[in-house]
């Protein structure tokens, strides 16, 4: 009897298992990789579920219809978030202590207080923070919940929880003078291996760069109009469109030009009546040339932190913006980008 | 759950709410072009455009998702000190520079200098038993006669080991396995993994003793609410072997074995599952 029923607990779990893998939580959207405790943590929780009193039976010894069709009641994304929020913390674990140590890699000092530090946020979640999320978060997405979106979200509330910790330990960020990754790398690879890792170091931050750039969804055009000025790389004819959709031709001609060797005053001082007519305003260049420069120092802010320290000045940035604009030669979204032989795609 | 139409949904205080930085976050991860999805208002888009704190809300998250796996799942540890920053003066493209292959020359040499003296060391005190008497006359460890002929050892008998001796629990009740070896304070994987509340809402909350706390003399266990079945207190060390088991009957224990220096982990457990790991040291 006891080995019928210890039979029938095995298959019910491989049942429900598959279930879990195949549709609720399909393996591409949940690599095991990433959350490796998903398995035991929902049938865990649907053997709790089932001993509570869930679908009137006694235990899981369920037939395999029955099976599915209470895992799909109890285990659908929407209905756990729904009933137990904090298993829900425990599914994303793994992934959220990768984050906390990702976030950490940028702050050594911490590294020695990782497991305090995801405990906190662990504990933050499940004490509070995980409930206002299944309050907040909107499934009318249309039909499919996206679960994309709710891993966003949630690691929106783990960057929040994170940086309050941090705050309260009164940490001092890393600055100019101190380890960045890139020294770390160095230590590790061979003499030959430079050339690959220096082409994979810059492909990942052009792709950063260009998130960036993406994240200034009204001045992005504007934005990269005035870097590439600023780089003195001329301005294709379809960037200043995108800019001033009603340019003229004389313009275009004068944003065109080639300005090498002019300085920063002198060009802005040509420039600036054509970004006046275009924008119908009566700005001095004075004005146009220190947006560029408060613009170029965010840039500088935005591309040192996924470093942990001082990478980028005012500089080597300009210089890392005309080997991008010397890379990728067109602008925009759906535009096909010239890409260097097996370079970044 | 709020709709559409509550400003609420979109904004936080001064900045952008959390979900409309989700969405945006979201359009970003697989594609760093990618155009804000149609639920994102235009004053949202707005305020990005012109918030650095939003924006690196949102680059901190898209950074990480991008390539998740890339970050070990435990922080690796340092193996070489680490040097400073260099002032950066290069333009781009980075250039990596040449390892200095002196150093292991002079490694390969001080190796074999350290043999030559050791096997002259040994040529020279080793073979001439007048040598050695008087180095164990003077050591006062047993004595040892050396063979003229051959130059083998024989050690005297030594006494010995005396078996580790088993003592009882402080407890009436509890019961124990004998200690075999204490470890150091390298942290247990698997146990690292497991520490927390193991029940799936999460509800069982521990105490004392905090986790990585240090603890001497009596150490007491304790959690916040009694729960209805008798426990199992277990006290491991760092090689999950069982030091120290107890019977609990309500919320708390306290214990005064003779532990020695090293790291700890306790668990909770009733006749059916784990309810919860713990960790602690000892110095």
């Amino acid at each position: 009897m006891k080995e019928h029923s210890k039979i029938n607990v095995e298959h019910c779990r491989q049942t429900v298992l598959s279930l879990v893998r195949q549709e609720l939580y399909p393996i591409e959207d949940f690599l095991p990789k990433l959350f490796p405790d998903l398995q035991s943590v929902l049938w865990e929780y649907y053997c709790e579920r089932i001993r509570t009193g869930a679908g009137n039976s006694g235990g899981p010894e369920l037939d395999g219809e029955n099976a599915v069709l209470l895992a799909k009641e109890l285990l659908a994304f929407k209905a756990l978030l729904e009933q137990s929020p904090e298993t829900v913390v425990l599914l994303y674990r793994s992934y959220i202590k990768r984050f906390i140590l990702y976030q950490l890699s940028k702050s050594p000092g911490l590294k020695d207080e990782w497991e305090d530090i995801f405990q906190e946020v662990i504990t933050r979640l499940i004490s509070g923070k995980i409930q206002r999320i299944r309050e907040k978060f909107d499934f009318s997405y249309g039909d499919n919940i996206k679960k994309s979106t709710f891993t966003s979200y949630l690691m929106v509330t783990v960057r929040n929880i994170y940086m309050d910790i941090i705050r309260e330990r009164q940490v001092r960020p890393l600055t100019a003078g101190e380890l960045h990754p890139i020294d770390e790398a160095e230590r590790s690879i061979e003499h030959e291996d430079t050339d690959m890792l220096n082409r994979l170091v810059m492909d990942e931050e052009f792709r950063k760069f260009r998130t960036v750039l993406a994240l200034h969804y009204r001045s992005r055009w504007k934005l990269e109009l005035c870097l590439k000025l600023k780089c003195r790389i001329a301005p294709a004819t379809d960037d200043i469109r995108r800019c001033f959709p009603s340019c003229s031709g004389e313009d275009i001609d004068v944003l065109s030009r080639d300005y090498k060797g002019f300085k920063d005053k002198r060009l802005f001082d040509m420039v600036v009546n054509v970004f006046n007519r275009n924008e119908g305003r009566e700005n001095k260049s004075d004005t146009l040339r220190k947006w560029i420069s408060v613009k170029v120092d965010e840039l500088i802010a935005h591309m040192n932190r996924g470093h942990g320290g001082k990478v980028y000045t005012g500089k080597n940035l300009i210089d890392f913006i005309t080997l991008y604009y010397e890379r990728f030669k067109s602008l925009g979204t759906g535009r096909k980008e010239t890409e260097r032989e097996g370079g970044f795609g | 759950m709020k709709t559409n139409n509550d400003s609420e949904h979109y904004f936080a205080g001064h900045h952008v709410s959390d979900h409309m930085l989700a969405l945006l976050a979201d359009s970003l991860v697989m594609d760093e072009n990618g155009a804000p999805p149609p639920e994102v208002p235009g004053d949202v888009l707005d305020h990005v455009d012109t918030c650095n704190q939003c924006k690196d809300k949102i680059m901190d998250v898209v950074l990480f998702m991008r390539n998740p796996e890339a970050t070990p799942a435990q922080p690796a540890k340092p193996s070489t000190p680490l040097k400073p920053l260099k002032p950066v003066t290069d333009t781009f493209p980075l250039t990596v520079p040449q390892r200095d292959r002196s150093f292991f020359t002079g490694k390969i040499a001080a190796v074999f200098v350290a043999c030559a003296v050791m096997v002259g060391a040994y040529f020279l005190v080793f073979n001439d038993p007048n040598q050695v008497k008087k180095l164990n006359g003077n050591s006062g460890i047993g004595t040892q006669e050396v063979s003229q002929e051959l130059g083998e050892i024989q050690a005297d008998a030594v006494k010995p080991a005396e078996p580790v001796s088993t003592k009882k629990a402080s407890r009436t009740a509890a019961k124990k396995n004998t200690v075999q070896r204490i470890g150091t304070f390298d942290v247990n994987p698997t146990l690292e993994n497991m520490i927390g509340s193991r029940l799936r809402s999460g509800t069982f909350e521990a105490v004392t003793p905090p986790d990585n706390s240090e603890v001497d003399g009596i150490i007491h266990f304790s959690w916040k609410k009694k729960l209805e079945k008798v426990l199992t207190l277990n006290i491991v060390d760092n090689r999950n072997r069982v030091l120290y088991t107890y019977r609990v009957d309500g919320p708390a224990i306290d214990v005064e074995e003779d532990l020695k220096p090293g790291l700890y982990y306790w668990k909770v457990e009733n006749e059916n599952e784990l309810l919860y790991v713990g960790k602690f040291l000892k110095r």
